[in-house]
């Protein structure tokens, strides 16, 4: 018999500020952390960035921090803040029994960090030469630099800032990777390798490089520059691409007798996970439903993945509009990426955070911007405002518009 | 509901020592190393220039079927080709399938990165007299010279998309990266995911090349490779006392996992039974593994508690094994705490003797030796050991291959970070 597995604790470090509840209480209230960012005298753009971050509140050894990429500084903080929110910090359990998992994937390096480096090792020619790198050059780097940016390095610095020693994996699926990891940790619990699991993501793509990255793949919005906050505009018939944002957001998954042996408040109880390939919208949804023993039409309230590439947005509505086929009259459906940006990563695991906070409040966030589709989506979208509701089943998804597709069900808690 | 049973049923391999597994097993076998001098860039200046590269790889077959796959890193190279093999041995192709019971969890590391270009793009960023890049241009000089697709196999989820579509993927598809453990990792979770009955066949495995500027430069930096440079083949070597680091190399390795009541009923040929699976974290230093072994000793510890087996039953250890002072050290230790008075008498080699360290791919190849080495009751030697440390004291199979009936083997990866896996594996009963 697999155990039952409920979300005891949330952290989240957005655009909008620190903690779980600034973030809902902006997507409640229609507040976008979106801005226009100036990296410097000629060159800005339009991103959800994390502003007055200390990571030194989060991490008091420098030397530990001086490895760590922004990206990881701020895993550890929303790690560090979903574990007190979960009144997790000093248990005196054996630690062996609590784990880690994170979505994560290649990070960015640091532009000025390398530059020095390629510079000095610029040929005649203007090019690259590989004899004064592999000299000079890379001794310009310093000694740990690799670490900085390895994909694992979130998970492993979380494990030894709270002495985690349990599992520890580290998820690198595209866009949907954070949202995998939770599943994966409800997986470890189910199984009974770990009484409880942080899990979650974070990304930080606004800097020169990753805005380079995604100007490439050309997935940003273009309408960026008059109206920063109107520019992301999920299923909307305007929607022409995301804005980015900076975020990390990280859940404490517990094992119920656990959480219920230590008074932890819970917040919901996840019952499905469904995860497939590239094109498996629908897979992941029927495979979430299946496990919570749903019916589609028992499923009140969907936070859908909602990217704001017009493409994407079209293939996950015509997904929903199969799985729930017509019959999701009371179903309701919200996208809440326009209030903190697409945070790459940790898209999945903030949106939970939301859906969660809309199960504990029974109450569902609007899409910000969204005003018209172009075609019927075949669902309610909330708009404008929020929605107050009963909610018992809630889904998320985090569909990578290059990664794989991923959807959870959370349930509203009760005894049994 | 009792879990079910999961048996390994199709292998493929692209590695130094060989293009396909039975190539790969037969050098193996004879103890011939795969490490030379690196072709793939000009490595001369570097404090290590050696390491394992794949040789005479056809790297026009997959880019010609066109689509998706015109561009491609040598990770997602090798992890097609060694799947190609792994479904093919499998016999998967001849029986019908419901491609929601199959499932994909690899351990594909990042791909390809074209350092020289990107370096030049900096270059052209800076201007005259200055020191720091002007990031406007290097915004509009990056979005003029890299392809998105470039871009995108870079990500190491491009490597599951491309098996999952080839293959027909429909089940849970995962990738995990936890460095050097990964695909050991990945193994375990994908049995984990046969057993609880979520699919029947699950594709494992992983897949790497850090043989790039870059990544030698970042291994060389943190002064974990050898620089034994004037002598490739003699420069892994595990267990020796003057070992003085380890030796980067690329490729990929797949297993094909089935549960075993799916596989009997399509009389598919049975390679061995998984049986146990340990994951721990040291939770210690970002930079060094636990002193004392504590996370790798629980790793083997629960890996032994999964498989209900007894210490005493492990007939041989496929060793983590990587060639750098502290890792061999700390293994032999923890591989004493948990087999007391067995670790002397069990056999303990590394391949990396040979192969060099594949990264995310080391885990899924040295599985493949272990399967190997019980089907033909030959235990692959750690060639290169030649002094004798005091601290590695225990029978490291060294130099010769040895003809032992071997029946059940434990495989250590350990990862940068803390990250331990082990494995238990063993001959298929009844």
């Amino acid at each position: 018999m697999s155990k039952r597995v409920v979300i005891t604790g949330l952290g989240a470090i957005t655009a909008l500020g620190e903690g779980a509840e600034t973030l809902w209480q902006a997507a409640v209230k229609n507040k976008s952390g979106i801005d226009t960012v100036r990296v410097d005298e000629n060159l800005e753009f339009a991103g959800g960035f994390v502003k007055d971050f200390d990571p030194e509140k989060f991490v008091t050894q420098r030397k530990a921090l001086k490895v760590m990429a922004r990206d990881i500084q701020l895993a550890v903080a929303a790690a560090s803040l979903a574990l007190d929110d979960a009144d997790a910090k000093n248990l005196n359990e054996i630690r062996e029994r609590y784990g880690v998992i994170v979505g994560s994937g290649v990070l960015n390096h640091e532009l000025d960090e390398l530059a020095y480096s390629i510079q000095s090792s610029i040929g005649a020619d203007g090019c690259l030469d590989l004899k004064k790198f592999g000299g000079e050059g890379m001794s310009a780097l310093f000694p740990l630099w690799l670490l900085k940016y390895l994909p694992n390095m979130p998970a492993c610095h979380i494990s030894i800032l709270f002495g985690f020693e349990g599992p520890n994996n580290t998820l690198t699926t595209g866009a949907s990777a954070g949202l995998q990891a939770v599943g994966e940790a409800y997986r470890i619990i189910q199984r009974g390798a770990a009484d409880l699991m942080l899990a979650g993501a974070a990304e930080s793509k606004i800097n020169p490089v990753g805005m380079s990255q995604y100007q490439i793949l050309g997935v940003l919005s273009e309408t960026n520059s008059h109206d920063p906050k109107k520019a992301y505009r999920p299923f909307d018939a305007s929607a022409n691409g995301f804005v980015v944002g900076e975020g990390s957001g990280f859940l404490v998954l517990e094992e119920l007798e656990h959480a219920k042996k230590r008074g932890s408040k819970i917040y919901a109880e996840i019952t499905g996970f469904g995860s497939s390939g590239h094109s498996g919208q629908k897979i992941a949804m029927r495979a979430a439903l299946n496990e919570a023993r749903i019916s589609a039409e028992e499923l009140d309230y969907l936070q859908a993945c909602g990217l704001g590439i017009s493409k994407e947005d079209a293939l996950e509505a015509q997904a929903i509009q199969n799985v729930f086929n017509g019959s999701a009259s009371h179903l309701w459906v919200s996208a809440s990426k326009p209030v903190m940006g697409f945070t790459g990563f940790s898209s999945g695991t903030l949106d939970l955070i939301i859906s969660t906070l809309s199960l504990k409040n029974q109450l569902i966030p609007p899409t910000m911007n969204f005003e018209r589709s172009s075609r019927a989506l075949g669902f309610q979208l909330v708009k404008d405002k929020a929605l107050k509701k009963a909610i018992r089943h809630a889904m998320t998804n985090a569909f990578g518009f290059n990664g794989q597709c991923v959807s959870m069900v959370t349930e509203a808690y009760q005894e049994n | 509901m009792a879990r079910k049973r999961v048996v390994i049923t199709g292998m493929g391999a692209v590695t130094p020592v060989g293009n396909n597994v039975q190539d790969t097993w037969a050098n193996l076998s004879q103890g011939k190393s795969g490490i030379e001098r690196i072709t793939i860039f000009d490595a001369g200046s570097f404090p290590t220039h050696i390491a394992g590269e794949v040789k005479n790889f056809d790297f026009e077959k997959w880019p010609a079927k066109g689509g998706d796959l015109r561009f491609l890193g040598r990770n997602s190279h090798f992890a097609l080709e060694a799947a190609e093999e792994a479904v093919k041995n499998a016999g998967l192709k001849n029986i019908p399938l419901d491609p929601s019971r199959i499932g994909l969890y690899f351990g594909a590391g990042d791909g390809g990165f074209d350092f020289p270009e990107y370096a030049s793009i900096v270059s052209d960023s800076i201007s005259e007299g200055e020191v720091s890049v002007n990031k406007k241009s290097f915004l509009e000089n990056s979005v003029g010279r890299i392809s998105a697709v470039s871009l995108m196999e870079q990500e190491p989820c491009q490597v599951v998309n491309h098996l999952a579509k080839i293959f027909n993927v429909q089940g849970i598809v995962s990738n995990c990266l936890t460095a050097c453990a990964a695909s050991s990792q990945a193994i375990g979770e994908a049995m984990e995911i046969i057993r609880r009955g979520e699919t029947d066949v699950m594709i494992t495995g992983g897949t790497h090349s850090m043989i790039h500027p870059l990544g030698v430069a970042g291994f060389n930096l943190l002064t974990a490779l050898s620089t034994r440079n004037d002598e490739p083949e003699r420069a892994s070597r595990p267990f020796d006392k003057q070992r003085d680091g380890f030796i980067l190399s690329e490729g990929a390795g797949v297993l094909i996992l089935e549960e075993l009541e799916h596989a009997k009923r399509r009389g598919a040929k049975i390679y061995a039974e998984l049986v146990g699976y340990g994951v721990t974290a040291d939770a210690f230093r970002m930079t060094d593994p636990h002193p004392e072994g504590r996370g790798a000793i629980r790793a083997m510890g629960l890996a032994l508690q999964d498989s209900a087996m007894k210490p005493e039953a492990i007939d041989y250890i496929n060793a983590h094994g990587t060639s750098t002072q502290l890792n061999d050290q700390i293994e032999t230790h923890a591989v004493k705490q948990v087999f007391k008075e067995s670790a002397k008498r069990i056999p303990i080699s590394s391949i990396k003797s040979m192969l060099g360290h594949m990264i995310a791919a080391a885990g899924v190849v040295e599985m493949i030796a272990s399967v190997l080495t019980i089907r033909n009751g030959l235990i692959p030697p750690t060639i290169n050991y030649e002094n004798k440390d005091e601290a590695c004291d225990l029978d490291y199979v060294p130099n010769q291959a040895r003809r032992q009936e071997v029946k059940a083997v434990l495989s250590n990866s350990f990862g940068f970070g803390g990250q331990n896996v082990a494995l238990i594996v063993k001959k298929i009963e009844g």
